[in-house]
């Protein structure tokens, strides 16, 4: 599997990675916890009383979410307050440009593998 | 339904042969895609299994001609099934291959905002009532 995590790092200052973003919306679980969070700002405890899942579990999830920039998670005292980022679904909604940069973004990769591959 | 395509060209500094070999063995494919159960260098299903082993990526090869013509349909777990076509085409210049990518059958606009959001069951009116929110800020 590829590791995303140096290309995460750099779109969270560019723009989202679609990756992420896909990543995010792909697992049923983590889009019920976005159908939680649309009511309400909720904590993790809070997130983790509506499943059969343990709280580092939910935890991920969250942090996968924030990856995709579909929540924001904000400190309070010592909790940590998960909410929906508008602005992380104003960005799926071009899904061309998505697919756009979702190629970029690959062949960018595919260029760096195949010239060291054959250099 | 109103559809759209991406293209996009690419110099490599590599033979057609080596490009080839990134765009359909799975090790290599894994550098910097995801791994196919099997290569696609053959017509047939193809799946690229997500970190939770179930299929993340898939589609089916429709032709392959190493190494300058590879097509096979493509889709996403988050895109409901909805199958599109990716061409993969390479050409050799003097110091590497010119390669081409078609990705066709891209839905666009609003239906492929449902597209996204109406895989399951009861997301599409979540994904409504957020699109509204954000709207009103």
């Amino acid at each position: 599997m590829v590791s995303y995590k140096r290309e995460t790092e750099r779109f969270h200052i560019m723009q989202t990675d679609p990756h992420d973003t896909f990543k995010a919306l792909a697992d049923p679980t983590r889009r019920e916890i976005l159908g939680l969070l649309k009511s309400r700002e909720m904590t993790i405890g809070d997130v983790t009383r509506h499943f059969d899942i343990t709280r580092p579990a939910v935890k991920k999830h969250l942090a996968i979410l924030e990856s995709g920039r579909l929540i924001t998670v904000t400190p309070r005292g010592r909790e940590r307050i998960n909410a929906i980022n508008p602005e992380g679904f104003r960005e799926l909604e071009n899904w061309l440009e998505i697919f756009d940069r979702f190629w970029d973004d690959r062949l960018s990769a595919l260029k760096t593998a195949v010239e060291k591959d054959a250099s | 339904m109103t559809s759209h395509t991406i293209e996009k060209s690419l110099i490599l500094a590599a033979a057609p042969a080596n490009v080839w070999a990134f765009l359909t063995d799975p090790d290599k494919l894994a550098i910097w895609f995801h791994r196919p159960d099997n290569a696609l260098t053959s017509p047939g299903p193809f799946s690229m299994p997500g970190e939770d082993g179930e299929p993340l990526v898939w589609g089916e090869v429709r032709e392959a001609r190493a190494p300058s013509h590879l097509s096979y349909s493509f889709t996403a777990r988050p895109m409901g099934g909805h199958m599109t076509e990716v061409t993969w085409e390479l050409s050799e210049l003097e110091a590497g291959t010119r390669l081409r990518l078609t990705h066709s059958g891209i839905p666009a606009g609003a239906e492929a905002f449902g597209l996204l959001t109406g895989f399951d069951g009861g997301w599409d009116r979540h994904l409504l009532s957020l699109r509204e929110a954000s709207a009103a800020d």
